[in-house]
């Protein structure tokens, strides 16, 4: 008798806005045992793209920019960080996930998180999942993490208090910030509402699950039972559209 | 207190010996490297890796659908004619991340060219950095400088297909001249003030070219310990 062969997401491109809960989501995965992450998660080693990290980069290059030559290129500074003031950083981001993941060695045991948010000004996620390179699209799955606007908003403000009591350096998106990548999106519509399915970008089609993370949950029990049972559900998708 | 260098700035053009340098220290056990060079274990800060990464950023960006900001891709990227400001960046860069670093040497490599070059650049460094620095300035012509950046070239495409030069035309836009006899006044060494610090420095002629370690030991060790009675 064989063993029982898990799917695993070559890559999972990780949705949802600021505070939805991306990041808790992969801290959730990373502390199980691989046999337990596969098993009940169908996700594998993990490795991370996530484009806020080169976002801050930028903008904390940008403050040398401005002791060097005057001027920021991409973000302004505001209360507890920094706010986008160029959009091209945003393609820039879009082109650097196909440029990382490259880089890296794949394998069949690792899993990709290819994490970010964007709003309906900035193209939505329609444009940005269109501007991903073919490395990244091809094999990928789609989680998106639903929050409302008003609790993605609330998330955000007390994620800083917390880290507040450990750092008096804790940020948090600013308001222009979650507006920008927050407030619109166009995940329902470019999903018809569907809870599930597939997307059709350029020549993949996509399995995509749409996880209601409403109410926010911090028991492990409650959490592991929710990411299960959308990561069941996309891994379904994931398995018969292949 | 120990006989060491804590910060050395080390300057000169590309190709003039500054990483050879480097690489004989690193070759060097830690009892002699105090005795006869004055250097404790060492970590270094060189500005190359940072322009090589606005470098890769560049096909980054041009992957993106936008021109290229700093630098000409190709098979051998080098800094563009708009690039210029990127040196500035750098050495706020260098203040930036000097306080994230403990060795009890700390190398600060750069190279700078034109008519205020290292004037310029030597007045951005933060008074944390120039109060504990010591210059070193590795000095060859622009002609022994190109010379050996093709020979390094050609060595390393012995090993690599990614081996990687600084494009002639970058050489051309920013390495031809620099101000570093003007800003020393044709002196080997002495004393120059920056930002109100008063900064030891000597120039060592690197050319001929050598090999032997024997050789580069007597030179580097006289240029050293000249650089030490200036500095003690």
């Amino acid at each position: 008798m064989g063993a029982k062969k898990v799917i695993l997401f070559k890559k999972l491109i990780l949705l949802g806005r600021p505070a939805s809960g991306k990041s808790e989501f992969i801290d959730f995965m990373k502390k199980l045992s691989d046999a337990r992450r596969a098993e009940d998660f169908h996700i594998g080693a993990i490795a991370e793209l996530d484009d806020f990290l080169w976002l801050w980069e930028k903008f904390q290059e940008d403050d040398l920019w401005e002791k060097a030559i005057g001027k920021r290129w991409y973000s302004k500074r505001a209360e507890h960080g920094y706010v986008i003031t160029d959009g091209s950083i945003l393609d820039y981001c879009l082109a650097r996930f196909g440029n990382e993941f490259e880089k890296r060695t794949q394998d069949h045991k690792t899993t990709t998180f290819i994490e970010f948010a964007r709003g309906k000004g900035d193209g939505g996620y329609q444009y940005a999942l269109n501007k991903l390179s073919e490395d990244v699209l091809k094999d990928a799955a789609v989680l998106f993490i639903f929050t409302s606007y008003e609790e993605a908003t609330r998330r955000n403000g007390a994620r800083f208090q917390e880290k507040l009591k450990h750092s008096v350096l804790a940020h948090k998106v600013p308001e222009e910030d979650m507006i920008r990548f927050g407030k619109e999106i166009d995940w329902p519509e470019i999903t018809n509402n569907a809870p599930g399915g597939y997307l059709k970008v350029r020549n993949f089609k996509l399995p995509f699950i749409t996880m209601n993370n409403e109410p926010e949950l911090k028991d492990q029990e409650g959490l592991s039972k929710r990411y299960k049972n959308a990561l069941h559900q996309l891994a379904k998708l994931y398995g018969e559209g292949k | 207190m120990k006989a060491i260098f804590e910060n050395l700035l080390l300057l000169g053009r590309p190709a003039s010996g500054k990483s050879e340098f480097i690489d004989f220290m690193k070759k060097v056990d830690d009892e002699k490297r105090a005795k006869r060079y004055h250097f404790g274990p060492f970590e270094e800060l060189d500005d190359f890796p940072w322009i090589w990464e606005k470098f890769m950023e560049d096909s980054v960006w041009e992957k993106a659908g936008y021109p290229r900001r700093f630098s000409f891709g190709g098979d051998n990227p080098g800094l563009s004619k708009e690039g210029g400001p990127l040196f500035d960046f750098c050495m706020h860069k260098f203040n930036a991340e000097y306080p994230k670093y403990n060795a009890e040497t700390l190398f600060i490599e750069f190279a700078r060219g034109g008519k205020d070059a290292y004037q310029k650049a030597l007045n951005v460094l933060s008074p944390e950095i120039l109060k504990k620095a010591a210059i070193l300035f590795v000095l060859v012509s622009y002609e022994e400088s190109c010379r050996r950046n093709e020979a390094r070239y050609r060595e390393k495409l012995q090993h690599s297909i990614l081996a990687h030069k600084v494009p002639d035309e970058t050489m051309q836009n920013f390495y031809q001249t620099h101000d570093w006899l003007t800003l020393t006044k044709g002196q080997e060494s002495g004393y120059l003030t920056i930002q109100a610090t008063k900064i030891p420095f000597v120039t060592m002629k690197n050319e001929p070219e050598l090999t032997d370690s024997a050789l580069l030991d007597k030179r580097y060790h006289a240029a050293l310990q000249n650089l030490w009675e200036l500095k003690k």
